[in-house]
């Protein structure tokens, strides 16, 4: 007997998500160990490309769900549940970055830093030189480094946006809902980060 | 093509990739696509800026995260007793449950404790009169107002004036010494009363269980005398700085046994310290939940530190005291950064000092002038009052004297700039020294420098390295410039706001020492 086409996923998911929120809602925390089984990928991307580190998206991701929980009774179902577990996750990776922005530390290693900048460097050198060999042009896993500090150059605001649309692919309608702003203000933002993640990424566009 | 017309053509193709254009506009962009060359240009370097980001590679997350969240959740579930909307009760209501059975238990207990007294000590005759009083106070268990006075009558007669006149202050401010004097009468009953019963906690995952509830002693002479005290205690208005420094004998007594706190409202500071200092164990984890529920229900604004401050194991060793265990004399860790108004860090400090087991020191640093180097008095005067006591103004005078002086030592710095009592012999280095330069709040450095509060020359010691990259540029901590305002950045130098809300740090640490059972 064939298997019955399963039902568009976001319907699946929709109904799904309403009644474990329900279910969380009336106390039942193994409902939301589902939602956090569920949504845990995805809130640690969020998490690891605005933040940057993973040990930072591991504790932010926790902080959210925590965060959550504790106020999912207060959730009523105006967004979908994850349109609403993304605005915390994504307010409590933005406050985090404003913070380490603020602190400016250099807390683990002195030359770590320095490192990683020689590094970024030299992959934009050599990612930019014409005369590169095959063998001396960038491997992905160079250009995804070069990709992702080039996101994290980005302010908060801008950084996220391009993570809920070019990561999570949300529409413009979801990301205005995750960061409460019009989608007039996300279009103007992503096409203001693209720009300036275009000119940060120059040197790998030239060789695509 | 202008650059406000390239600028317009950007960010339509820039929407166009992501398909968000209406029917109108696509149609439009593509005719002009088909007939620019430059605008063709833009579409290939916006495409392939959109698909080197959207190439990212996505990452696992850690094996451990899954169950790291769901073991807080089993812990936040059992601690929040559950029926419809739960989650979002808050923890008053729940301490309010508990306060009509405490009062309950309360009565039971004096009950059993006048018929063990009656029995044991008073001889013949009384055990009638005591079982009918006994009955007596059960059958008005309902009404614990009116038993709570009957049983400070029985049994420690107190100033009925006073409790009644207290009997309208806010509710925060009682029942926390009831609750926590008579906490081990009524855990078995408060475990699982009917309009409380602990919630079902199915967790599909291999999340260890929560420490064993802790045994409930069986009820000893005196207990009477205990519950009568905390009664009258819950009854007392909410000790002042000044009050709290002149307490009763009884009274001082009672609060060092049963941990009595009532935290002082910080005013006129721009940032506080809240120093939550717990036993072992449940206490700790207990702790950082209720804070962490407060928080949500506050709606402040979290800034959480880095996960770098938390010590290896993040806050997943939190909950088990474990990663907070640290020596009385030594500071907590950071577990939070947030700013609230000092209303709500009142309330905040509260909750949190609810907990049994659980000490909240609230210190203001900052003042409501950023020079208060030049009026040291005044900062005193701020800082006395709210560390309430002699103790806390001692801190507070010691802390004045280090934010007049170079912070020689890292360790120095972190604590002024967190604004944490130092002892006398600070000077002395520390374990903590080490870890300084990664705790030590560069923001508050800065702002420190801006205004200038740190004086030069009086340095002793070398520095440590701090983490701040500014000052490690060349600059000698110990001489700290003033002039490196200067070369701060122009939002790096503006001191937090003033009044409306404090920028708050909250310190945990464990001291590990076992509940007393």
């Amino acid at each position: 007997m064939s298997e019955p086409e399963a039902s568009p996923a976001v319907t699946a998911v929709s109904f799904d998500d309403l009644s474990l929120v329900r279910q969380a809602q009336a106390g039942d925390a193994g409902a939301f160990a589902q939602l956090v089984a569920k949504y845990q990928g995805r809130v640690y991307n969020v998490c690891l490309r605005i933040s940057g580190h993973p040990e930072d998206a591991r504790d932010l991701t926790q902080e959210a769900f925590l965060r959550a929980y504790a106020s999912i009774g207060g959730f009523r179902h105006r967004s979908s549940f994850y349109t609403w577990l993304f605005r915390i996750a994504t307010n409590v990776a933005i406050s985090h970055q404003r913070q380490v922005r603020r602190t400016v530390t250099l807390p683990f290693d002195p030359g770590e830093e320095a490192q990683l900048g020689r590094q970024a460097r030299g992959l934009t050198q050599k990612a930019g030189n014409p005369s590169s060999g095959p063998s001396e042009r960038l491997s992905r896993r160079e250009a995804d480094q070069l990709v992702a500090a080039a996101l994290l150059e980005l302010d908060e605001q801008h950084r996220a946006v391009v993570v809920l649309r070019d990561v999570e692919g949300l529409d413009y309608q979801q990301i205005a809902d995750v960061l409460e702003v019009a989608t007039g203000t996300v279009k103007s933002r992503l096409h203001r980060a693209r720009k300036m993640l275009r000119e940060r990424l120059s040197p790998l566009l030239e060789i695509e | 093509m202008d650059p406000q017309q390239r600028e317009k053509l950007e960010e339509q193709i820039s929407a166009y990739l992501d398909g968000e254009l209406s029917e109108k506009e696509a149609a439009e962009l593509e005719r002009l696509l088909a007939d620019s060359g430059e605008a063709r240009q833009v579409l290939g370097e916006f495409e392939r800026t959109v698909s080197l980001v959207r190439g990212l590679p996505r990452q696992q997350p850690p094996d451990d995260l899954y169950e790291a969240v769901t073991s807080q959740l089993e812990r936040a579930a059992l601690l929040e007793p559950t029926d419809a909307g739960a989650p979002a009760r808050s923890a008053l209501d729940r301490w309010g449950r508990l306060r009509r059975f405490a009062s309950v238990a309360a009565v039971l207990v004096a009950a059993v404790g006048i018929g063990y007294l009656t029995i044991t000590g008073n001889g013949k005759g009384q055990r009638g009169p005591a079982k009918q009083e006994a009955e007596l106070q059960l059958a008005e268990a309902d009404r614990s107002e009116e038993v709570g006075r009957q049983m400070q009558v029985a049994a420690a007669p107190a100033d009925r004036s006073e409790a009644d006149a207290a009997s309208d202050r806010p509710v925060r401010a009682r029942g926390i010494a009831l609750e926590q004097s008579v906490s081990k009468e009524v855990e078995a009953l408060a475990a699982a009363p009917p309009e409380t019963a602990t919630p079902q906690v199915q967790l599909p995952s291999k999340a260890p269980p929560p420490p064993a509830r802790q045994p409930v002693p069986k009820p000893v002479s005196g207990v009477v005398e205990r519950v009568a005290s905390a009664l009258q205690s819950a009854r007392r208005p909410a000790a002042s700085a000044v009050e709290r420094g002149t307490k009763t004998a009884d009274a001082a007594k009672l609060s060092e046994a049963i941990g009595d706190r009532v935290v002082p409202l910080p005013t006129q500071a721009q940032q506080v310290t809240m120093l939550v200092t717990a036993q072992r164990g449940k206490p700790v984890w207990q702790a950082s939940l209720e804070l962490s529920q407060a928080l949500a229900e506050e709606g402040v604004t979290l800034l959480p530190v880095a996960s770098s401050d938390r010590g290896a194991g993040g806050r997943a060793q939190l909950y088990y005291g474990a990663g907070y265990e640290v020596k009385a004399d030594q500071p907590g860790l950071p577990l939070y950064r947030f700013r609230a108004s000092p209303e709500q860090v009142a309330r905040l400090s509260n909750r949190v000092a609810s907990v049994r087991g659980v000490q909240v020191d609230v210190q203001g640093t900052g003042g409501e002038t950023s020079d208060f180097a030049a009026d040291t008095e005044a900062e005193e005067s701020v800082l006395g009052r709210q560390g309430g006591g002699a103790p806390a103004g001692q801190q507070a005078r010691q802390t004045v004297e280090l934010s007049k002086g170079v912070p020689a030592r890292s360790a120095d710095v972190e604590g002024v700039a967190l604004g944490m009592p130092l002892d006398a012999d600070s000077n002395v280095p520390t374990e903590a020294d080490e870890a300084a330069p990664r705790r030590a709040g560069g923001q508050h450095l800065k702002r420190r420098f801006a205004a200038g509060t740190f004086e030069t020359g009086t340095a002793t010691t070398q520095p440590a390295p701090v983490a701040h990259r500014e000052l490690t540029r060349g600059q000698d901590v110990a001489g700290v410039p003033v002039e490196m305002a200067e070369k701060l950045g122009a939002a790096d130098t503006q001191p937090s706001q003033v009044a409306a809300e404090v920028e708050v740090t909250v310190l945990i640490r464990s001291l590990g020492q076992q509940r007393e059972r």
